[in-house]
């Protein structure tokens, strides 16, 4: 969908990509790392709104140095940040960014009307965007970046200041009308749920540089569970214990991490731990969620 | 329509989209539609009009040489010209177009679609033209045109006065052109309307005031060159084939500066004020 090969962005002395290579696979991709990590800089690069300092990017086949803004018209763009103009209504200004996608007046129209009834906005979309609710604002530039049927739809922070019944709802919303649509989504966002809930890939992107890409499902299958387990000597004989019962471990410092597979775990190591004489002195169960994850690879 | 419909409706949907050049036009002709609409624009424009028809009844029944009236329509107040309502059009509808999309940062919207931003900067443009196009040009058309019906509806005097037309058109232009491209610079240094229109204003009378003042210093002509509406007066002169006349606090004095200089200045003004557009355009996609 996207592939950039040593792309570099400087801004001045500040280096915003420094040579991040990746290909971003189709489906619905989820673009992670802190701020300054080089996320919306990445997207104004594919985008086409301004040029990299050296490297290339392709996006949906073509060259985006190449291609020039006629490629716009395969994507949509969602943006973080508040855009939309108060003194239009929320049907004026979605048919104007249809029309300005290349669309004919009654097909903007016509669309319009179809993705906002998709985005549940009833009659409130003739009114002014001036008197719209946070959420509303929301749908609507969500709508303004799919009207016009992108293969890509690159979503900045879509949940971005939304309250829980509603940000869940956007995260419904865009993965139905991706769905449907069979549009590519590269959400940017800081929340590793949205990604958990949305997305197929995960790009974890920290100080211009790629960190990781990942298949969500293989990363979700990759977060550890385990039993930290401490016990006295003798503590070879306890191991070799563990071992005959199956159950794999890891030694991490004065303790042994004993890999969980269901409830039964705590009576089999119980078992070992007599067995073997070993005192127990600690049996306690703990995870490494997908933040654990990201905050190592960030680092 | 059932839901099993619209959902197959959007499924299958596949948008044939037009080409940029379509797309700038579209662009700028909806805005000109929406401003149009502005009761302050149609005021300004319905003023042009009424001094444009006032000056038909009053002053070309006098008149012999058909040349110097187009520049009085454009010359300004001390020529009873109609100069003073084209900058406050291009003030009150010029001021407001890139400031407003800067101020509701709906620019960034724009600058993701399929425009450069060149393209964006002639869309503005064009909404700016067909506005004046409105407010300019076809009283002036409609000037030749009564000069033609007085003459007899002769095709001979069309065919005599083709310069005339042809003149008309080409100052329309350059008089629209460079009070768009002003206003539009100063509409994209600030996100406030009101301080872009005062600017723009400032930016076309304040040199004019201050080389009219040098020039009765120093009784220097090439001092007047560097006032835009001075250099429009030349422009003006030279694409009528007249002698060039500018005026200075109300008096009208002969110049000799050739048409070289004018005319490269004027095209010097335009390249950098729609540089200058583009380049704060990019800057404010950087700091994004």
């Amino acid at each position: 969908m996207i592939e950039a090969r040593r792309l570099v962005k400087q801004f001045g002395a500040v280096s915003a990509l420094a040579g991040l290579s990746v290909e971003v696979p189709e489906g619905r991709v989820g673009l992670l790392g802190p701020n300054g990590a080089g996320k919306s800089t990445f997207i104004k690069l594919a985008l086409g709104i301004f040029s990299p300092t050296s490297g290339s990017v392709e996006v949906l086949g073509e060259s985006v140095t190449t291609a020039g803004p006629t490629l716009r018209q395969r994507i949509g763009y969602m943006p973080e940040h508040d855009c939309l103009p108060a003194r239009l209504t929320g049907v004026e200004f979605v048919v104007e960014m249809a029309q300005i996608s290349g669309m004919a007046r009654q097909a903007a129209i016509q669309r319009t009307h179809e993705v906002l009834n998709h985005l549940r906005m009833g009659e409130e979309k003739y009114r002014p965007i001036s008197e719209y609710s946070g959420g509303m604002r929301q749908k609507v530039k969500l709508a303004q970046g799919l009207v016009h049927g992108p293969e890509l739809v690159i979503l900045d922070e879509p949940t971005s200041g939304l309250d829980p019944q509603a940000r869940r709802e956007m995260l419904r919303t865009i993965r139905t009308l991706t769905e449907l649509g069979h549009s590519n989504v590269l959400l940017s966002t800081h929340i590793l749920h949205d990604v958990e809930q949305i997305c197929d890939h995960v790009i974890i992107v920290s100080q211009g540089k790629l960190q990781m890409v990942e298949q969500v499902e293989s990363l979700l299958a990759k977060l550890e569970d385990w039993i930290e387990v401490r016990v006295g000597e003798p503590r070879d004989a306890f191991c070799a214990e563990l071992k005959k019962r199956k159950l794999d471990w890891q030694e991490h410092g004065p303790a042994l991490r004993v890999s969980f597979r269901d409830d039964e775990t705590f009576d089999v190591i119980l078992a070992a731990a007599e067995e073997s004489g070993a005192p127990l002195l600690q049996m306690e169960r703990a995870t490494r969620a997908l933040e654990d994850l990201y905050l190592e690879v960030v680092k | 329509m059932n839901e099993a419909r619209v959902m197959e409706r959007y499924r299958s949907y596949n948008a044939v989209l037009g080409d940029r050049p379509a797309i700038i036009w579209g662009m700028g002709w909806r805005e000109f539609g929406r401003m149009i609409r502005n009761r302050w624009v149609q005021l300004v424009i319905a003023l042009v009009w009424l001094q444009t028809l006032l000056m038909t009844l009053l002053i070309l029944p006098f008149q012999t040489d058909p040349q110097p009236i187009h520049l009085l329509l454009y010359g300004d107040l001390e020529t009873s010209g109609i100069r003073i309502h084209l900058v406050l059009l291009a003030a009150i509808t010029g001021g407001q177009l890139i400031s407003r999309d800067l101020s509701d940062q709906s620019i960034h919207l724009y600058l993701a679609r399929p425009l450069t931003r060149v393209d964006y900067l002639l869309a503005r443009l064009l909404t700016l033209l067909l506005l004046f196009l409105l407010a300019a040009l076809l009283p002036n058309l409609y000037l030749t045109l009564v000069q033609w019906t007085d003459n007899g509806y002769a095709l001979e005097w069309l065919g005599d006065h083709r310069w005339m037309l042809l003149a008309t058109l080409g100052y329309g232009l350059a008089v629209t052109v460079t009070f768009s491209l002003l206003a539009l610079a100063c509409s994209a240094l600030t996100s406030r309307g009101g301080f872009a229109a005062a600017g723009f204003f400032l930016a076309v009378y304040f040199p004019s005031f201050l080389v009219e003042t040098g020039y009765g210093l120093v009784q220097d002509e090439r001092i007047l060159l560097f006032s835009v509406l001075h250099l429009l007066d030349m422009v003006g002169h030279e694409m009528f084939d007249a002698p060039q006349w500018v005026t200075v606090f109300g008096f009208t004095f002969e110049v000799e500066l050739g048409w070289r200089t004018p005319f490269l200045l004027l095209a010097a003004i335009w390249v950098a004020t729609a540089s200058a557009v583009t380049l704060r355009l990019q800057r404010l996609e950087v700091t994004r």
